[in-house]
């Protein structure tokens, strides 16, 4: 066999090898892992709130018959 | 965590901060509850009582008639649906705080404010506020509401509100459940404590055909009346339409609440009415002694009144209202 002829056997071997590892991982990786991850976005302060409210021309008005949660 | 839970309403929605209710009206603003509502009704009209329906009450009057967006119930039927399946920004709105209402109430001649169309529930600091100031100006306050309110606020709203229609809408929980997303155990139990509290109570029930129409569901109805409200109490079957998201059902057939009005008269219930259909014998009151038309109506229209301080003027027979 010519050297050039093996190192081509290699290489296609090599590729193939590369190729069944990629697609193995695509197949079983968790597909929430595939996800990008996500953009953690702050919490409107509460000021921003109000603010959005009164800028719709929205009353705020304190309600009454609630009470705190921790759930 | 600054979340909030609304005790107002069997729901207890949990609300987190900028969050909405199911009512779309109440919302959480730095860990406090907000209500959106509150002076900023979409709908303002003077009608007659007799639209709410009140047959029983100030017959031939006007009612200051005020909603706000937002409902707490979803109603596949709901024939308001688009105020009450909104929220406050969705809608058209008039700024009118309580004693604005009170006012225009008077420069209308109204003897009443219904809070009605969509749910006095959800913008219930605006109603509780509104009905404190018109009933010290001695105009009456009128719910007109599908009853799904704790206890609590309720006995609080009892205390300056003088008369309610509920709108019972089945006798099941299936019912509720598959219509309107809700339970019926706490509409009845609204009904027992405003009667209870001396409220006048009317009811409406909305016959939509195959739903809720069948001589089972009209006989449960009629004797819950009878146990826990009396058979002085005003039933009123009402011809529903296709609407919203139940539009692939045909209109109450005139001869089925025609139906529903004898058997309601047959389980002894003394004021059976029929809505929605105007010049039906049912849109009138009668005597429950002589049988005599006490009140005769042409749709919201009374054409004739003969109940005179509260009494039958033929035979004196009381009959049950508020009438003065």
């Amino acid at each position: 066999m010519r050297r050039h002829d093996a190192l081509f056997i290699f290489l296609t071997g090599l590729s193939v090898t590369l190729l069944g590892l990629a697609v193995a991982e695509t197949i079983t990786r968790d597909p929430q892992q595939a996800l990008p991850a996500p953009t953690v976005q702050a919490p409107a302060s509460s000021e921003a709130l109000r603010e959005q409210f009164i800028r719709k021309g929205l009353p705020l008005h304190a309600g009454k018959y609630w009470r705190p949660s921790h759930e | 965590m600054n979340n909030v839970e609304c005790t107002l309403c069997p729901r207890r929605c949990r609300i987190t901060e900028g969050g909405r209710g199911d009512c779309r009206v109440r919302t959480n603003i730095g860990g406090k509850l907000i209500s959106l509502a509150y002076g900023n009704p979409c709908a303002v009209h003077v009608d007659p009582v007799e639209k709410k329906p009140f047959f029983h009450l100030l017959p031939g009057s006007a009612s200051f008639s005020v909603a706000t967006a937002g409902c707490n119930l979803h109603c596949r039927y709901c024939q308001n649906w688009q105020i009450s399946q909104s929220a406050p920004e969705e809608t058209s709105n008039t700024a009118l705080p309580p004693e604005d209402v009170v006012r225009q109430a008077l420069r209308h001649g109204c003897r009443s404010i219904a809070y009605t169309y969509s749910e006095p529930v959800v913008f219930y600091e605006y109603t509780l506020d509104t009905c404190t100031l018109a009933k010290d100006k001695g105009l009456l306050n009128l719910l007109v509401t599908a009853g799904y309110i704790e206890q609590p606020p309720l006995l609080e709203l009892c205390k300056v509100a003088h008369a309610a229609n509920v709108n019972i809408k089945g006798m099941t929980d299936d019912f509720y459940k598959k219509m309107s997303n809700a339970t019926l155990q706490p509409v009845l139990d609204a009904v027992i404590t405003m009667k209870k509290q001396g409220m006048w109570v009317e009811i409406t029930n909305l016959i939509i055909p195959t739903w809720n129409d069948s001589d089972a569901d009209l006989h449960a109805l009629c004797r819950w009346i009878k146990t826990y409200c009396g058979t002085d109490t005003p039933l009123h079957f009402s011809k529903f339409w296709p609407m919203y998201k139940l539009t692939d059902l045909p209109p109450t057939p005139v001869d089925t609440l025609t139906h529903d009005w004898e058997l309601a008269k047959a389980e002894g219930l003394k004021f059976v009415y029929v809505g929605n259909v105007p010049g039906h014998a049912g849109n009138n009151t009668y005597c429950p002694n002589d049988g005599k038309i006490l009140i005769a109506r042409d749709g919201f229209k009374v054409t004739e009144n003969h109940v005179k301080n509260g009494t039958c003027e033929y035979c004196g027979t009381a009959i049950p209202g508020l009438w003065e």
